[in-house]
């Protein structure tokens, strides 16, 4: 464990093993049905439900060098596209939608004995016949800076309205969906972890969608304030009109 | 805004209401608001951007499909046609609203 002024550096034992369970639920909704009509989404199903790993793989989602409390830094690929292949066996990070793809992660929270990390993926996994991209993977990871352990590790697709989105190339079409869990897990809960330097999830969040899309620099607001805002301004209001979310891939 | 949240796609009205369950949200926009988005919106198209006056008079409205079409065949960056697109409804050029008669999107 080292620490230089406000920075600090990451480690973890090279000799511990590490158990993920791994889950997928079935797919509650897609709008035109896909997921009742094609055989690769009826039946997308967990590739493993559980894989041990060395610690060693979750070297991939520490920084290099020392980092200060809200810095982000670049996931390394090949530990993560090793954990996607637990969730299903053809994992890609090279996406369709080449502006958006990336691997990123955030120091959240520290104190004396652990580190809260939090990160997001965007990846997706070619099926026969087509292909699944999931809105996000976030996550977060907690370590034990003093034992260089694992103590929580979640990396998942987050509930939100709809959270993936899935090409069939036979029939030529795209589709959105939901689907109520897509998880890797491992390690116990952490909440009762009092942190002597933190930011908030949002924050972290927000540094992180940041590495992701530029549009996210525009100060985008709910329509009611639009409405207000624009009224004491005197100015127009710029809306953008949408199928799905602006600031995930499940569009 | 999404189409979801405003009702556009009646088939997502379901899992709206399961997400409102969920995380016990409600929605609220003006209604003269919502009126202006839905005049400006075209059929069909997944994402229009629009151009809305404190009033609520539409001032500029491009589906975004035909916005990439459009720089296309007019040769310029998808920022410039943006800006171009945005500056049009700001000198009340009503950008958009030609589309039937063909006139370019960009003028």
């Amino acid at each position: 464990m080292e620490s230089l002024q406000d920075k600090i550096t990451l480690h973890l034992n090279d000799n511990e093993k590490i158990l993920v369970k791994g889950f997928i639920k079935p797919i509650e909704y897609t709008k035109y049905n896909f997921h009742e009509e094609w055989d690769e989404l009826a039946n997308l199903e967990v590739a493993e439900p559980e894989n041990q790993y060395p610690i060693t793989i979750f070297q991939s989602f520490l920084p290099s060098n020392a980092v200060s409390l809200g810095d982000c830094w670049e996931i390394k690929e090949d530990g993560v596209l090793e954990m996607l292949r637990q969730l299903h066996p053809d994992p890609h990070l090279e996406m369709d939608a080449e502006d958006s793809q990336g691997l990123w992660a955030c120091l959240r929270a520290y104190n004396d004995q652990f580190a809260g990390i939090m990160f997001r993926i965007h990846a997706e996994f070619a099926l026969k016949g087509g292909w699944f991209t999931p809105s996000q993977f976030a996550g977060h990871l907690v370590i034990d800076r003093i034992k260089e352990k694992i103590v929580r590790f979640q990396m998942h697709v987050p509930e939100t309205t709809l959270n993936f989105d899935v090409g069939w190339d036979t029939i030529g079409c795209t589709d959105i969906g939901y689907c109520p869990q897509i998880e890797l897990c491992a390690g116990t809960e952490s909440d009762d972890i009092e942190f002597a330097m933190s930011i908030t999830q949002e924050a972290a969040e927000r540094a992180l969608i940041l590495c992701f899309y530029k549009s996210e620099q525009i100060n985008w607001v709910p329509p009611d304030q639009a409405v207000e805002i624009a009224e004491e301004q005197g100015k127009l209001i710029h809306a953008i009109s949408i199928d799905g979310p602006l600031s995930d891939e499940s569009c | 805004m999404t189409n979801a949240e405003l009702g556009r796609t009646p088939s997502l009205c379901e899992p709206i209401a399961k997400r409102r369950a969920r995380d016990g949200k409600t929605f609220n926009i003006p209604q003269p608001f919502a009126q202006a988005l839905m005049e400006g919106w075209t059929e069909g198209s997944p994402v229009d951007c629009l151009v809305v006056s404190p009033e609520f008079d539409v001032m500029g409205k491009m589906p975004l499909n035909d916005f990439f079409d459009e720089c296309e065949k007019s040769g310029i960056s998808h920022v410039e046609g943006y800006l171009t697109f945005l500056n049009n409804s700001l000198d009340v050029k009503f950008p958009g609203f030609n589309a039937s008669t063909s006139d370019p999107l960009f003028q």
